[in-house]
């Protein structure tokens, strides 16, 4: 059961000793679940917030994930974080439910209990009576707020509870330039929901680490493009994808993809967005674009997206959206259809708009699945970002049908782990390669691997929806 | 707090070290619940389904309990049962719902065999896999053909059921439940077939949910319109006073009786008593039953009120069985069987199955935990049916809250004292449950059974013991050798 110790490091329960294989006590065994909260989490960068809630000096918001609360707070000289305690007898200094916000500029933060007081840089500016307490117990650095490690990247603030951590841009690796030139840093949100799903953390985000599950539990999505999908999972993969259906016109195939992308557009409800199928749908009349179109239909479908790339640049662009130019940065950054940055973040791009997913863990069957649509907004005009998610039942109508039908094979599984036989998922070293590396990345963390492998290993994480098992080199 | 351990028995917390005295936190210690999942459930033979939900081959349905899911399907080789999980990532390939508010999967799936829902691997009704979507992208080793079938689940039928066993080395489900199982095989209990079948959640652990119906001295209180409808004419039968006790049986017959009652009196008494068994729990004595009871109302009967009772009753079998065979109904000869082969009104088959026979039907429960303090209650009525009728089952138990006027009076009246028992058990300075050596000794034994699991007593030992629950209702605490 468990690995042997290997000069100095941890014994892990239940490791992946076989990259294709993935123990099901993983899931809810709670001995490896406390090692996760152990050894994992406070050593890894956790996306706190986006920075489109707190745009003004003084704005704070409180991120809690595995039992800690921190309070992240945009001050004169950069974003800033705080462990939410009061240095007095610990009672949070602000929020402590789990989502609050507000502004501190003109008030600081007050504690709830004894009225201590912080300003937004965390040092302490009043103690109550102070003649109460003995002089060693009011050491000024002693009574200013613990900081906690923040650094800010794609729109987001990150903390790590380890101050020995290599920084985020070294765990995460390029991956970070590439999704900033696609101007990332900024999206807002455009909605923002939340749900509490019946099953273990790793179990709700692996749903979205591979697109072979596209063919059954996404049926609408094959359907209008069955050559794609087929080309990618069914039939080994060619080194050209073939997105055409050679017995139909080009410009049949192009009603497919409009198809397609509605499908997609409608089922996520903002990763490709309804201003963008529009830009798609104006460049449908192929014949009368004024454009030569290769003999090659594939060849020809290829041309007509970077022309739909190429109008949703120039259209978005007049209207004053920090849209980059989609058909240059596709070529000098790519991003693969789903990112997923180590441990719990996701982004979805498409063209220019996103979907993003955080996952927190709330008990070894029971974690916090988050949902944003993120897009791009006329830099001059006022648009007010959620400051909460909505929560709704997992399986609620209000959830857009794609994540709906995830969400329905989600707690499954979860039951479906814990059936008498079943030991241990059975992996795809092709396409299920995400799922694989990512809990060889976590067994990295729970065995005590130096940082800086980690790391390493981290950043091969990049480009890895839908791909292969990796040798993580730790 | 723990038993000692004994050669390579496993400690059992809150043991029975004294028979007739339940320790309290059996019933909602968290430990002990983990106990019971890990070492009771995964062991004993569990009522899956009834084998007229899966008529036709092809037919399936999910039976869930303690946390793991079976298929159980009708094949052309007879009845087989499946873990429910498929061989890739573990999704279940059908169903996959649980039990809690009662649902079954079911379909068929001969045509279509099993598809999981999340990738699209297959699977035939045997369980052998027929599709592995884009099999290339997976090592060869992943796919050894044995590996990717479903894994199967040891199955048998007995009395009109499917029964599921997760224990590849417990003795078959006959040998388990030992001699009762021929006795209730001569009462025809593989040709009853369900009338209704409804379910309720109850807010208690499920041993305190089975535990209201294995022994019939709760009735006067519990259930006082079945002792009212016989109080004129016959003594309680568990009053101390009512010198039921000692003698042959023949002076108990007499002494049944109170003083001066006629033969008349006596009989009607009888019959308002199974009049009120009938509407209280409808199926248990049926409706038809109750009409040949009424036809002999008048009958020619000897003065003695003993001898008369005996006589009537023997008339009322006689009849039940020639006018029910009559219209096609597979009866056994019930006067026949009540001397051959005797059963209980209650029979309890363990861990949580339960026949009532009276005539030829019989209610039926089973009872499935849902957590230490809550539990799922299923109810049916059995009846048999005209060989040649048209027939279609219940598919899934209709449910209802446990307070609902739509249930029966009696269950009702045992629902009612359910929830508010398991409250009462963690008042501050009740121990221990108290019980009855001669009347609630089935209690006591089957929870002896369970520390035998617990504990990891041999299977043949614990089948032995298993044994002696037949006709223990209402009975004494026995010797069970564990």
């Amino acid at each position: 059961m468990l690995k042997s110790a290997d000069g100095g490091l941890r014994a892990v329960p239940f490791p992946v000793d076989d990259p294709e294989r993935i123990p099901a006590p993983r899931y809810y065994d709670a001995e490896f679940y406390q090692a996760e909260l152990d050894h994992v989490w406070p050593h890894a960068w956790q996306m706190a917030t986006r920075l489109d809630r707190i745009p003004e000096v003084g704005d704070w918001v409180e991120y809690q994930n595995v039992g800690q609360s921190v309070i992240i707070v945009n001050t004169e000289s950069g974003v800033k974080a705080w462990f939410n305690a009061c240095r007095h007898r610990g009672v949070p200094i602000a929020g402590g439910k789990g989502n609050d916000h507000g502004n501190c500029k003109a008030v600081g933060f007050v504690c709830p209990f004894h009225g201590w007081r912080y300003n937004m840089d965390g040092e302490n500016t009043l103690v109550y009576g102070k003649h109460l307490f003995s002089d060693r117990q009011m050491n000024p650095e002693d009574i200013n707020l613990v900081p906690c490690r923040v650094e800010v990247a794609i729109g987001c603030a990150w903390i790590n509870f380890d101050d020995d951590a290599p920084s985020l841009r070294d765990s995460i690796g390029p991956l970070l330039d590439r999704l900033e030139a696609h101007n990332v840093h900024k999206l807002k949100a455009e909605w923002w929901v939340g749900t509490v799903l019946p099953a273990n953390w790793k179990i709700a985000m692996e749903a979205f680490m591979e697109g072979y599950h596209v063919m059954t539990t996404h049926p609408q999505l094959q359907d209008i493009v069955p050559t794609l999908y087929d080309g990618m999972y069914k039939f080994p993969r060619k080194d050209q994808l073939e997105l055409v259906d050679q017995n139909k016109s080009l410009r049949e195939n192009i009603d497919d993809q409009l198809e397609s992308m509605k499908r997609l557009s409608d089922g996520m409800d903002g990763m490709l967005h309804k201003k963008e199928l529009e830009i798609a749908r104006g460049l449908a009349d192929v014949d009368n674009l004024g454009v030569e179109f290769p003999e090659d239909k594939n060849m020809a479908l290829m041309m007509w997206l970077g022309i739909v790339q190429d109008q949703i640049t120039k259209q978005l662009q007049a209207r004053g959206e920090p849209v980059p130019d989609l058909n240059t940065v596709c070529q000098t950054d790519p991003v693969n259809a789903v990112e997923f940055l180590f441990p719990h973040y996701f982004l979805l791009p498409y063209f220019s708009s996103f979907s993003a997913y955080r996952i927190r863990p709330l008990g070894p069957e029971s974690c916090l699945f988050e949902l944003w649509s993120l897009t791009t907004y006329p830099e001059d005009t006022d648009h007010e970002v959620p400051m909460e998610p909505t929560m709704i039942p997992y399986d609620s109508e209000l959830f857009p049908p794609i994540p709906r039908q995830d969400y329905s094979n989600i707690p499954l599984n979860q039951i479906g782990l814990h059936t008498k036989g079943f030991e241990y998922m059975r992996l795809s070293k092709n396409v299920e390669g995400l799922v694989s590396n990512f809990h060889r990345l976590l067994d990295g963390y729970l065995a005590g691997v130096p940082a800086e492998k980690l790391a390493h290993a981290n950043q091969m994480l990049a480009g890895n929806f839908d791909g292969v098992i990796k040798d993580l080199e730790f | 707090m723990l038993k000692s351990a004994d050669g390579s028995l496993r400690a059992v917390p809150f043991p029975i070290d004294d028979p007739e005295r339940i320790p309290v936190r059996r019933y909602f210690d968290e430990e002990f619940y983990k106990l019971e999942l890990e070492h009771l459930w995964p062991h004993v033979w569990q009522m899956a389904c009834r084998l007229e939900q899966i008529p036709e081959v092809g037919d399936w349905v999910e039976y869930s309990n303690a946390g793991r899911g079976v298929i159980v399907v009708r094949t052309q080789s007879g009845v087989k049962a499946f873990h429910n999980a498929c061989r890739h990532r573990g999704v279940p390939i059908a169903g996959g719902y649980g039990n809690d508010e009662g649902k079954v999967a079911s379909g068929n799936c001969a045509h279509t065999g099993f598809i999981c829902p999340f990738h699209g691997w297959r699977w035939n009704i045997d369980g052998e896999n027929t599709l592995v979507y884009g099999k290339h992208i997976f090592s060869q080793r992943q796919l050894d053909p044995d590996d990717i079938n479903l894994v199967p689940c040891r199955v048998e039928t007995w009395a009109g059921c499917v029964w599921i066993n997760h224990d590849n080395d417990a003795p078959p489900v006959r040998e388990t439940m030992g001699p009762v199982a021929d006795r209730l095989d001569a009462h025809g209990i593989g040709d009853l077939k369900m009338e209704w079948w409804y379910g309720t959640v109850l807010p208690a652990n499920w041993k305190i949910a089975m535990e209201a119906f294995m022994e019939g001295y709760h009735v006067l209180t519990t259930h006082p319109q079945l002792s009212a409808a016989r109080r004129d004419a016959l003594h309680d039968m568990y009053e101390a006073d009512s010198g039921l006790e000692g003698g042959t049986s023949a002076d108990r017959s007499r002494k049944n009786f109170r003083d001066g009652v006629t033969t008349r009196q006596v009989i009607d008494a009888q019959f308002r008593g199974m009049e009120q068994l009938s509407i209280g729990m409808a199926g248990m004595v049926h409706p038809k039953e109750i009409e040949v009871m009424r036809s002999l109302l008048d009958a020619d009967l000897p003065e003695d009120p003993g001898l008369a009772t005996a006589t009537w009753f023997g008339m009322v079998q006689q009849k039940i069985v020639d006018e029910l065979r009559a219209k096609g109904e597979p009866i056994p000869d019930l006067n026949k069987v009540a001397v051959s082969d005797p059963v209980n009104a209650v029979e309890f088959l363990f861990p949580h199955w339960f026949v009532l026979p009276v005539f030829s039907s019989m209610s039926s429960y089973r009872i499935r935990p849902l957590g230490p303090e809550s539990c799922l209650f299923e109810i049916w009525s059995l009846t048999m049916y005209p060989e040649d009728a048209d027939y279609s089952p219940p598919l899934e138990p209709t449910m209802l809250p446990f307070d609902s006027p739509d249930f029966p009076p009696i269950p009702r009246q045992d629902y009612s004292n359910i929830p508010i028992q398991q409250k009462g058990l963690h008042a501050t300075g009740f121990e221990f449950m108290r019980l009855s050596t001669t009347t609630e000794g089935l209690i006591s034994n089957y929870h002896q059974i369970i520390d035998g699991y617990l504990a990891g007593r041999p299977q043949e030992q614990l089948a032995t013991a298993i044994h002696e629950l037949g006709g223990n209702f209402d009975g004494p605490i026995k010797e069970l050798g564990l």
